[in-house]
C-alpha cells in the first residue's frame, strides 16, 4: 500500500515540482517586470529633476552675461534705434563681447547664442547660421517670457535642430532692453552624459518617429536606438503621452520595456521627447530560467538537500517496494516452492504476509477443491506414495512398500509415514497404461489418453512447479494376487481384480516376476489404503490406477467424492 | 493685380498708339488719395494661455517689474478697406516674423494667391486647416508659401513645429487695400484712390470692428477707433 502510494507521493513531487517551476518562472517574469517598470519610472523622475536643476544651472550660468555692461549697453542702443537699423559694427561688437563671456562658461558655453532687442530682433548670434536682416524671436513664448522679465527655460527647435534654451531679460536704465538666449543642443553628447545618471538603462531623443541622438547602455541585451525608434509611432498615439506627458511603460519587442517623454517645453507640441529603456530579462519557461541561473547561485546551492532528498525519497521507495511487495512476494514463493517440493501439504496461510494470506488461502480452497472432486481434466488429487510410503526400489522388497509382508501394512499408510521424498524429477512417461476401472460405478470414464507426465501429477494451482512424482509404487504379493482371485467379487473386488490383472499384466510386461502375486494380497492391501485415504480425505471411494515407474509397476490412488 | 502698362500695350502702329493714349487719359485724372491714417485704442491684454509643461522655470528677475501683458496689434490685428473689388489689393503682405505670423488674421479676395514669406532664422511648417493643400510643408528661412484662398472660410493656420503659432486665413471679396498697425495701435494705409469705402478692423480671425470712411484727396485721418 505504501509502495503504491508512494508512486502518487512520487507522481505528486513530480507534479508540484513542476508547477512550481512554472510558477516560480511566471512569478519572477512578473516581478522582474514589476522591477523594470518601476526603475523606468525612476530613470524618468530622475532625468526630468536632472534636466529641472540643468535649466536651473544655466539659468545662473547666463547671469553675468546679462548683466554684462557691454551687453545691456548694446540691446539699450538697439532697442532706442527707432526705425533705424543697428550698425553693423554695433552687432559685431556685441557679438565680440557675448563670444568671450561664452566662452568663459567653457562646459556650459552656448551651441547657440542670441542677444534680441526689446523688440525682439536678434541683434547678435553666436552659432547657427546667418540670420536673414531684421530676423527676430520676440514671439518665441522663450524670448517674449524674458523681455517680459522672467527668467525662464524652454526647449524649442531652431534651424532644425532641438536645443535646451536658457532665458535672461536685459535691464539697463531701468528698462528691459532685450534677452539673452542661451541654447544648449540636443544631441549625442546630451543623451551620453543623461545616459550615465541612469545606469543600465538607454536613453533616446526623438522628433516625431525620428531618433535623433541616443545613448545604450552597457548591458546585456540593453536596447539600441533601433528597438526604441521602433516604439515612436505606438507611444506618440497612445493618449497617455498627451494627457499626461508620458507613457506608462511599454514593451520594446520581447526583450525590453521603455518609457516615452514629451519634453519639458514648447518643442512638445512638434512630437519632441526622450525614451528611457531597458532590458527586460524574462525567463519564459523554467527551462530558460535554469539556463540563466548565474553561477555564483549555482556554486550557492545547498546541493546535499538538492540531491539528498530525491534520492531519500527513492531509497524510501525501494524500501517499500521490497518491504510490500519483495519480501511477501519471497515468502510466498518460499511456501509455493515447499509445496511443490511436498514439504508441506497446504500453504500456512497464517505466516503469509498480507494479500498473499489471501492467495495462499486461494490456493489452499484450490487444492482442497481438487482432492475433493477426484480429478480435475483426469487427473488425482492424491497419490500412493502419499498414502502409502515410498515404494521399495528392489525387487526383493515386498509389494506396496511392507517390507515384512502383509503382516505390517500400518507401515505403509500415510498417516503413519508421509511421502519425505520430493518428486523433483518427473517420471518418465508410462507406455499407454490401460484404463483404470471405475471403482464408484457407471459408466466408466473412458480411458485416458498417453500423457507425457505421470497420471497422477497433482496439477499446480499457483503454477510455480508441478509436482508429478508422488506415487505410491508398490509389489504386490503373489499370494495376495491368488487370494484376490479366488474371492468372489464385488464392484470394489471387481475394481480390485482389473487392477490386479492390469498390475499383473504390467509387472510380465515390465520383465518383473509375478511369483507370490495374489489378488487377495492384493485386495486386502488396496482395500487397508483405501480406507486410509477414505478417512484422511473424507471420500467414499478411491481408485487405484496401475502404471509403469522407473520400468517397474506402480499402483497410484486416487480418491473420489 | 497691380495695373502693368506693358501689359495693356496695345498693338503697334499709329492707331494703337492713340487708342492707348486715349485709355491713359482716364487713369491719369484718376487721383489717388493721400495717406489714411488712423488709430485704435488698443483693448487690455489678456495673459497669454501658457501650456503645460512648457517649461521648467518661469521666475521674475527680481530687479524689474515685469511687463503687463499688451495688445500688440501688429500681429494680433488687421486693419482692411472695402470698396470696389480690386485684384490686387494694396498693402496686403504676410509674413512669418520672429517667431509667430504677421499679421496673425490674413485677409485676400476669395480665388486669389496670398504670399507667406518666412522672414526667421528657422523654417517653418505651415498647415492650412480645411485647405485643399495646406497640409504641413516647410518653408525654409527666406522662402515663401503660396496659399490660394477659396471662397468660404476662415481658414486656420497652424505650424506643426511651433505650437505659439496660430493664424487665420479670412476670404474677403471686397477688399481694396490692407492698412500697417504701430505697437501703438496706430495705422496707415497706402494711396488709394479717394472715394468711399468700409473700414474693417479683425482680430482672432474675426471682424471686430468696422464703419464707413470717405476717403479724400489728400491725407485723411480717421477718428480714434474704440474696440469693444
Amino acid at each position: 500500500m505504501f509502495s503504491r502510494l508512494w508512486y502518487f507521493v512520487v507522481a505528486a513531487f513530480a507534479g508540484v515540482g513542476i508547477a512550481a517551476g512554472f510558477i516560480a518562472t511566471q512569478t519572477l517574469d512578473t516581478r522582474e517586470g514589476a522591477r523594470v517598470q518601476e526603475m523606468l519610472r525612476r530613470d524618468r523622475a530622475e532625468l526630468e529633476l536632472w534636466l529641472r536643476y540643468d535649466a536651473r544651472a544655466r539659468l545662473d550660468t547666463l547671469a553675468p552675461m546679462a548683466a554684462h555692461p557691454q551687453v545691456r549697453e548694446a540691446l539699450a542702443g538697439a532697442s532706442s534705434r527707432g526705425d533705424r537699423a543697428v550698425e553693423s559694427s554695433a552687432r559685431e561688437a556685441l557679438g565680440s563681447t557675448l563670444a568671450q563671456l561664452n566662452a568663459q562658461l567653457q562646459e556650459g558655453a552656448a551651441q547657440l547664442l542670441f542677444a534680441i532687442d526689446a523688440n525682439g530682433e536678434i541683434i547678435a548670434q553666436l552659432g547657427g547660421t546667418t540670420p536673414p536682416a531684421g530676423a527676430g524671436l520676440g514671439a518665441f513664448p522663450v524670448a517674449r517670457r524674458a523681455l517680459d522679465g522672467y527668467e525662464t527655460d524652454d526647449v524649442f527647435m531652431y534651424g532644425g535642430e532641438i536645443y535646451r534654451a536658457a532665458a535672461r531679460p536685459v535691464v539697463h536704465g531701468g528698462q528691459y532692453v532685450g534677452a539673452i538666449i542661451h541654447c544648449s543642443e540636443i544631441g549625442p553628447q546630451l543623451a551620453q552624459r543623461l545616459g550615465q545618471r541612469i545606469p543600465g538603462a538607454s536613453l533616446a531623443f526623438f522628433v516625431r518617429e525620428r531618433v535623433v541622438a541616443s545613448h545604450a547602455a552597457t548591458v546585456q541585451n540593453a536596447p539600441g536606438a533601433q528597438m526604441m525608434e521602433s516604439g515612436i509611432a505606438a507611444a506618440l498615439a497612445a493618449p497617455e503621452l498627451q494627457a499626461e506627458g508620458h507613457t506608462p511603460p511599454m514593451p520594446l519587442g520581447d526583450t525590453a520595456e521603455g518609457v516615452y517623454t514629451l519634453v519639458t517645453g514648447t518643442a512638445r507640441m512638434a512630437g519632441v521627447g526622450y525614451v528611457v529603456a531597458r532590458p527586460v530579462d524574462l525567463a519564459s519557461s523554467p527551462l530558460a530560467l535554469l539556463q540563466s541561473v548565474p553561477e555564483e547561485i549555482v556554486a550557492a546551492m545547498p546541493w546535499v538537500f538538492v540531491i539528498g532528498i530525491p534520492l531519500l525519497l527513492g531509497l524510501l521507495g525501494l524500501l517499500f517496494v521490497f518491504l510490500e511487495r519483495d519480501r511477501p512476494l519471497r515468502a510466498f514463493r518460499g511456501a509455493v516452492e515447499s509445496l511443490a517440493a511436498g514439504e508441506v501439504q497446504r500453504l500456512d496461510e497464517a505466516n503469509l504476509p498480507g494479500r498473499f494470506r489471501k492467495l495462499g488461502h486461494d490456493v489452499n480452497e484450490g487444492l482442497d477443491r481438487v482432492a475433493g472432486s477426484g480429478a480435475i481434466g483426469g487427473k488425482p488429487t492424491a497419490d500412493l506414495d502419499q498414502i502409502l510410503g515410498t515404494a521399495p526400489s528392489t525387487g526383493s522388497t515386498p509389494y506396496f512398500g511392507f517390507a515384512d509382508g502383509p503382516d505390517e501394512p500400518d507401515e505403509a499408510t500415510p498417516a503413519a509415514k508421509p511421502a519425505a521424498k520430493p518428486a523433483a524429477k518427473p517420471a518418465p512417461p508410462a507406455p499407454a497404461p490401460p484404463a483404470p476401472a471405475n471403482l464408484g460405478g457407471p459408466p466408466a470414464p473412458p480411458p485416458a489418453p498417453p500423457r507425457p507426465s505421470p497420471p497422477m501429477a497433482v496439477p499446480d494451482p499457483t503454477g510455480f512447479e508441478e509436482d508429478e512424482s508422488a506415487t505410491m509404487v508398490a509389489r504386490v504379493p503373489d499370494e495376495l494376487l491368488a487370494a484376490a482371485a479366488a474371492s468372489k467379487p464385488s464392484e470394489e473386488e471387481q475394481h480390485f481384480r482389473e487392477v490386479f490383472e492390469q498390475f499383473v499384466a504390467l509387472k510380465k510386461q515390465c520383465g518383473e516376476s509375478t511369483v507370490g502375486l495374489t489378488f487377495d494380497k492384493l485386495a486386502t492391501t488396496l482395500r487397508k489404503n483405501a480406507g486410509a485415504i477414505k478417512a484422511k480425505h473424507d471420500v467414499s471411494r478411491v481408485r487405484f490406477t496401475v502404471y509403469e515407474k522407473n520400468g517397474k509397476a506402480a499402483l497410484k490412488a486416487t480418491p473420489v467424492k | 493685380m497691380k495695373l502693368d502698362a506693358s501689359s495693356r500695350r496695345a498693338p503697334f502702329g499709329i492707331a494703337g498708339a492713340f487708342l492707348v493714349a486715349l485709355a491713359a487719359i482716364p487713369l491719369a485724372t484718376t487721383a489717388l488719395a493721400g495717406p489714411v491714417r488712423g488709430r485704435v485704442a488698443l483693448p487690455e491684454a489678456s495673459e497669454p494661455e501658457v501650456p503645460e509643461n512648457a517649461y521648467y522655470w518661469n521666475a521674475w528677475n527680481g530687479f524689474l517689474a515685469a511687463r503687463e501683458a499688451a495688445v500688440d496689434p501688429r500681429r494680433e490685428m488687421t486693419v482692411v478697406l472695402r470698396g470696389t473689388p480690386s485684384e490686387d489689393p494694396e498693402g496686403c503682405h504676410y509674413a512669418i516674423q520672429g517667431g509667430d505670423l504677421s499679421p496673425e488674421t490674413m485677409v485676400a479676395p476669395a480665388g486669389s494667391t496670398i504670399r507667406i514669406e518666412n522672414q526667421d532664422g528657422t523654417p517653418h511648417e505651415l498647415s492650412i486647416e480645411g485647405l485643399e493643400g495646406g497640409a504641413a510643408l516647410a518653408t525654409a528661412p527666406g522662402n515663401a508659401r503660396p496659399v490660394t484662398v477659396p471662397a468660404g472660410g476662415p481658414y486656420v493656420v497652424a505650424d506643426a513645429l511651433y505650437g505659439h503659432v496660430h493664424g487665420t486665413i479670412v476670404p474677403i471679396d471686397d477688399l481694396v487695400a490692407c492698412g500697417t498697425f504701430a505697437a501703438d495701435g496706430a495705422f496707415e494705409f497706402p494711396a488709394i484712390p479717394a472715394g468711399n469705402y468700409r473700414l474693417s478692423i479683425f482680430r482672432g480671425g474675426e471682424e471686430i470692428h468696422g464703419q464707413d470712411v470717405l476717403i479724400n484727396e489728400g491725407a485723411t485721418e480717421i477718428e480714434r477707433i474704440s474696440l469693444q
